[in-house]
């Protein structure tokens, strides 16, 4: 199911790129800030924005479908971030939470408060600057992957029950396929979550609710997404720009 | 112009565009005074090994008879040995030739006739200056083998010991050390000088008519006063009557004061100049380094990139003029400097080789003013330096660019897309960052096509990657100028391309040597 709205908690200047990178995404993006100021800058910038407190008042939230939507948490301060990071998880334990995180610390604190995925700014940074220096070219490309402008993509597809790929080994799948794409992983939802690489975990056998990352041009995903009667997620091509 | 003035012209004009000199004067200098030159430290362990020899030899001859080949090791093998070090240290102390052509071309610049005069003079007085410096002095005696025919001669084979100065880095550090106290020392030493002398005068007075007394001539005062104001007092010679104990008194009180004054003088000499001492050592580190990644700015991000780039393997420096950040810096194992990297004399003094020696400089100042002053400052060094720069504030990107920063890294903005990309598709975000973080096995690599490698390996299919285990995700083509997505196996491959692999990292090691093989 695709992903149609965003949360943003925070308008800082990490939460201000990130709101920019999504605007034009998703149907519906919301940034909560606490206070007027940051609420005002952000409708200033063009967005649906509002007053939030720490106090359990979710209300507003429930108008939201959480199936498909992702909350990002932002906040200026640390420990109003994880305090946020439990309140929410607390009240909500479906929604998938994305929160920014300064120190590697304060990421261990955020995951203990129940995020889904913790981007730590200074290691992140730190390794952005290293990947540049040293692999230049990987880095590029892998930025490319990563903008929805590009017609070079990386996306997940979920293989349905009824999916000729089912029953195969990755192998056998690879050499049927005439596409111009790479099968990059394979995710075994009913084993574990984590990664099984193309390149290490040659002979898995695929089973329906598999999640395939696969990198290649947008035509050539969508024919052997056909191929392999399987569900891109979160294709959102036709809405960018 | 006389025939003697332009012949001397001539020759030195000669000696001066001679390659083959000029390289030989270099390293010969190199080696007799460049503490950063990567030889000089075996000559100057072989020196020292020849000196302590020669000690020993010295030491064994008071008791045993002399055997014959050490002798002649001694005086004449050692000494000529030193000989040559010592012409040598005298070719390279000045260079005539330079010294010749300066004045002539000064005298012709300003039209009047060649002094020659003049020109030799300054020259001789270059050489003299060279050969009156302390260091020369003591070179030369310890060359003398004739030192070793007379018995009290032969001590003088201790200036041989006082070669090591030379050769120990840790001895300059001392002599510099002092150096810096001179004044107080001098006041120091001219204090000692007038009580001893007061004290030697008035303890002869006192006692050198008393019969009991073992005071008896002035030299006897001397050595009186100088083993009780150094607080060792021996007992040998004491005062005897009333008066001359008085004296001891006074001497012993100044003595304990002298001891105090002298030992606080040192101290702080070395409390001031730790800091120094250990910047010049670690610059000495520092010019034997290659491939350094040159972090200028201390931060944060910094300790982040620095730590991670040491676990890599990576030789990392680090800049930044505050010294409290620096001191910091090293708290984390760093090698920091404190000095600006935004001053060129700053980074003159570190002597570094920026094309040799620097992979990339990182400007992580902590704003977008800092940054590009750093940027121009280092551009102005050298047009070839890779730089890149973390950015405060997207509207300063222009800036950085046109200071000369290659690569720009605006944390704020990719944070945000990975923000989004995660929120997208969390599962191929995962699988990206995965490979990108290198914690599975499973890593993505770039490998360069050189020279040799192009002259075997024409197209993709050429790589024997299909059917395998390793992914050839594309190809930065020199070519074409872009990057290929997953060629198709006729797809030509030159020299220079770049292949991007996905492979287990066993793996992909394994067939990096394969293809070096294959070429083989």
């Amino acid at each position: 199911m695709s992903v149609e709205s965003i949360i943003l908690f925070g308008y800082n200047e990490f939460a201000r790129e990130t709101a920019r990178q999504i605007r034009y995404s998703y149907r519906r993006v919301v940034i909560y800030a606490l206070n007027n100021g940051d609420v005002e800058q952000a409708q200033a910038d063009g967005f649906e924005a509002h007053l939030a407190d720490l106090e359990d008042n979710w209300e507003d939230l429930l108008s939201f479908d959480l199936a498909v939507t992702r909350i990002i948490c932002a906040l200026e301060s640390e420990a109003e971030n994880v305090f946020l990071t439990l309140s929410l998880r607390d009240r909500f334990p479906e929604a998938v939470i994305v929160a920014l995180a300064t120190t590697q610390e304060n990421a261990s604190k955020l995951r203990l408060a129940g995020a889904n995925k913790v981007i730590a700014e200074l290691q992140t940074t730190a390794h952005l600057i290293i990947e540049r220096l040293e692999k230049p070219v990987t880095t590029r490309l892998l930025e490319a992957l990563m903008d929805t402008q590009m017609e070079l993509k990386v996306v997940q597809i979920v293989l349905s029950e009824l999916s000729p790929a089912v029953g195969t080994h990755i192998n056998e799948l690879l050499e049927a396929t005439q596409r111009d794409i790479i099968v990059l992983a394979v995710v075994d939802q009913r084993m574990s979550e984590s990664f099984i690489f193309t390149a290490k975990g040659y002979n898995h056998l695929l089973n329906a609710g598999d999640v395939l990352v696969v990198i290649g041009y947008d035509k050539e995903i969508k024919a052997f997404e056909k191929e392999v009667g399987g569900v891109c997620e979160a294709d959102r091509s036709h809405r960018s720009g | 112009m006389n025939l003697f003035s332009r012949a001397l012209v001539d020759g030195a004009y000669a000696l001066e565009s001679s390659e083959g000199l000029r390289r030989t004067r270099h390293h010969v200098d190199n080696l007799m005074n460049n503490a950063g030159y990567r030889y000089k430290r075996y000559f100057d362990l072989f020196m020292m090994v020849l000196i302590l020899s020669s000690v020993f030899i010295l030491i064994r001859d008071v008791k045993f008879q002399q055997n014959d080949f050490l002798a002649v090791f001694n005086n004449y093998i050692i000494s000529f040995i030193f000989l040559i070090e010592y012409l040598m240290r005298f070719w390279v102390s000045s260079d005539s030739a330079r010294i010749m052509i300066d004045q002539y071309e000064k005298d012709v610049l300003l039209q009047r006739n060649f002094r020659v005069g003049r020109a030799v003079m300054k020259v001789l007085y270059a050489k003299w200056r060279y050969m009156s410096s302390l260091a020369a002095i003591i070179d030369l005696l310890a060359i003398m083998p004739f030192f070793h025919e007379l018995r009290l001669l032969r001590l003088f084979i201790i200036f041989r010991v006082f070669k090591l100065f030379r050769y120990a880095q840790n001895m300059h550090h001392f002599g510099a050390i002092l150096a810096s106290k001179k004044f107080e020392l001098l006041t120091l030493f001219t204090f000692v000088g007038l009580i001893i002398f007061v004290a030697s005068v008035m303890i002869y007075v006192m006692e050198a008519l008393n019969p009991d007394s073992k005071v008896n001539t002035l030299f006897d005062a001397l050595y009186w006063s100088v083993v009780t104001i150094s607080t060792v007092g021996y007992g040998d010679v004491v005062p005897v009557s009333g008066e001359g104990k008085i004296v001891a008194l006074i001497v012993i009180v100044s003595g304990v004061a002298v001891l105090a004054f002298a030992t606080s003088i040192v101290v702080s000499a070395f409390t001031e100049k730790l800091d120094d001492i250990r910047d010049g050592k670690l610059i000495q580190e520092l010019q034997k380094l290659k491939h350094i990644y040159l972090i200028c700015g201390y931060g944060t991000v910094a300790q982040q990139t620095a730590s991670k780039l040491r676990r890599m393997g990576r030789e990392v420096v680090i800049l930044d003029a505050d010294a409290s950040k620096i001191a910091e810096a090293r708290r984390h194992h760093d090698l920091a400097l404190a000095f600006d990297p935004a001053s060129l004399e700053s980074i003159g003094q570190l002597g570094i080789d920026p094309v040799r020696q620097i992979r990339a400089v990182i400007l992580l100042g902590d704003t977008d003013v800092e940054n590009v002053y750093t940027a121009l400052t280092l551009r102005s060094m050298n047009k070839e330096l890779r730089i890149l720069s973390l950015l405060h504030d997207k509207k300063h990107r222009r800036k950085l660019e046109s200071a000369g920063v290659d690569d720009i890294v605006y944390a704020q903005e990719l944070i945000g897309k990975l923000s989004r990309e995660y929120s997208d598709q969390p599962i191929a975000f995962e699988a990206l960052h995965a490979l990108r973080a290198e914690q599975s096995g499973v890593v993505i690599d770039e490998i360069l096509v050189d020279e040799r490698m192009a002259r075997f390996i024409q197209s993709v299919q050429d790589l024997k990657i299909r059917g395998g285990r390793i992914i050839l995700l594309g190809v930065e083509s020199r070519r074409e100028q872009r990057f290929v997505f997953n060629p198709a196996s006729d797809f030509a491959l030159g020299e220079g391309d770049l292949l991007v692999v996905i492979g287990e990292n066993a793996m992909l090691h394994e067939y990096r040597i394969d293809l070096h093989k294959a070429v083989h």
